[in-house]
């Protein structure tokens, strides 16, 4: 009788659970679940799922910071016309909880952090009626409570986030006379002004850290327009496939994700669109399953191999509390019939 | 003609209403009114309507949802005042009219 060993040259391994990073071709055997499997080389397709549902909190516009499995949300608007909210909630990869709010009601703020217990929050835009308009206040979360810290230095809503509690950046943003390309980088007590955006811009999706981020569309223009940082300069590199705005953007610099978005011309103009950015261009993937812009994002460090798309504007124009779970691509398995 | 979608009506209850396995077999489309578009014809676009209790409807009768809640939100848009429909965050605009496909 034919053996393994004698055709192939090699005993087939035994595991207890899959190799986390098989090569092409490689056979083994699964002594949990009493099966062989082999890679073969193709790649599945990321995907979204849903995840739990916001409480109470208003759902788009949000600062959102974490891990799929560890985020938060805080803050942010309900539209027509849009309410600043205080409200913050953790996501704990199944439910969301509320927690201590903000001391200060804004929406249009940006949060960065590594996890649901460590974060800032800044910047943001006043409630309507209150004759608070753009703020250039930074609150810190340290797990239980928002304390206010040091303000930045440029008053502005909706500015590109990235990095965690005490390393982060605030890219461009809407000032009170319109888009800036200002960047500050937080050191964990104060602002300071770094190099400017090459295109003045707000509202985009942006990730990564202070010496290595990636910031991509825009809040108000429809473009695919994105930059790299390398700590001191901003540079120009390949554009989305899909020219939209308020897309949402979770990962690394060198492996990211943008997401859901908006192009007013079209019907229905909110978008499912989803792209990965590989370190050097964006490719297509696999679409929201429910289409989505001005949303928020938590992915620090995981790149674009999981993450979590938060709240946003749907397609009818409503604020939504729903969380959408990405799990990137991965090596197709095979399961070989023993039948 | 042959029905390339099919159309129910379900709450999304959060997690494990749609589950990777799930989204990478077919493609969804969530819609205004707890509408979803799957795949017409598909075993897994049928096992997962039943999966969600799904209420099957016709296009038609989808579209009639989707347009109920999407005329709601554009009236909703009109009773504003011009001050508010300019709003700091400029995407913030009119809901347009969906047109789900046959």
């Amino acid at each position: 009788m034919a053996t393994y060993i004698g055709t192939h040259g090699g005993k087939i391994q035994n595991y207890s659970s899959d190799p986390s990073n098989p090569v092409e071709g490689e056979v083994w055997y699964n002594s949990t679940s009493n099966v062989i499997k082999m890679e073969t080389g193709a790649i599945t397709a990321g995907s979204w799922a849903t995840g739990g549902n916001m409480n109470n909190i208003t759902k788009f516009d949000n600062a959102t910071f974490g891990i799929l499995t560890a985020a938060l949300a805080a803050g942010g608007g309900d539209t027509g016309p849009p309410t600043g909210g205080q409200d913050t909630e953790l996501y704990n990869g199944t439910n969301w909880t509320e927690v201590n709010n903000l001391n200060t009601s804004r929406y249009s703020l940006r949060g960065a952090g590594a996890s649901s217990s460590s974060g800032i929050a800044f910047g943001g835009y006043g409630p309507a009626g209150t004759g608070n308009p753009n703020l250039n206040v930074t609150e810190q979360w340290n797990g239980t409570n928002w304390t206010s810290v040091n303000n930045m230095n440029q008053t502005a809503q909706v500015r590109g986030p990235a990095g965690i509690v005490t390393a982060a950046l605030a890219i461009g943003g809407g000032g009170p006379s319109g888009s800036i390309a200002n960047t500050e980088q937080w050191n964990g007590t104060n602002w300071t002004e770094v190099g400017d955006l090459n295109v003045v811009n707000s509202g985009m999706a942006s990730f990564g850290t202070t010496t290595a981020a990636l910031a991509t569309s825009s809040g108000s223009t429809v473009t695919g327009a994105t930059e790299s940082y390398n700590g001191s300069n901003w540079t120009e590199v390949n554009d989305l496939n899909t020219s939209r705005r308020g897309v949402g953007g979770f990962g690394t610099q060198t492996s990211g994700l943008a997401y859901g978005g908006q192009v007013p011309s079209d019907s229905p103009n909110t978008k499912a669109n989803t792209e990965q950015w590989n370190g050097s261009n964006w490719t297509e993937t696999t679409d929201l399953n429910i289409a989505v812009r001005t949303v928020g994002g938590a992915s620090y460090n995981t790149g674009n191999s999981s993450g979590l798309s938060i709240g946003g504007i749907n397609s009818s124009g409503n604020a939504q509390g729903y969380a959408q779970e990405w799990a990137g691509e991965s090596p197709s398995v095979k399961t070989i019939s023993t039948d | 003609m042959t029905k390339t979608y099919q159309y129910c009506v379900a709450e999304n209850w959060g997690k494990g209403f749609i589950d990777h396995g799930e989204s990478s077999k077919i493609t969804f489309v969530g819609l205004p009114g707890n509408v979803w578009q799957v795949p017409a014809h598909n075993k897994n676009g049928n096992l997962w309507i039943a999966k969600v209790a799904g209420i099957v409807k016709t296009k038609d009768e989808a579209q009639a949802i989707v347009d109920t809640e999407v005329q709601a939100a554009q009236a909703a848009w009109d009773a504003l005042p011009d001050a508010q429909k300019a709003p700091a965050i400029e995407n913030i605009t009119r809901p347009t009219d969906i047109t789900l496909e046959e």
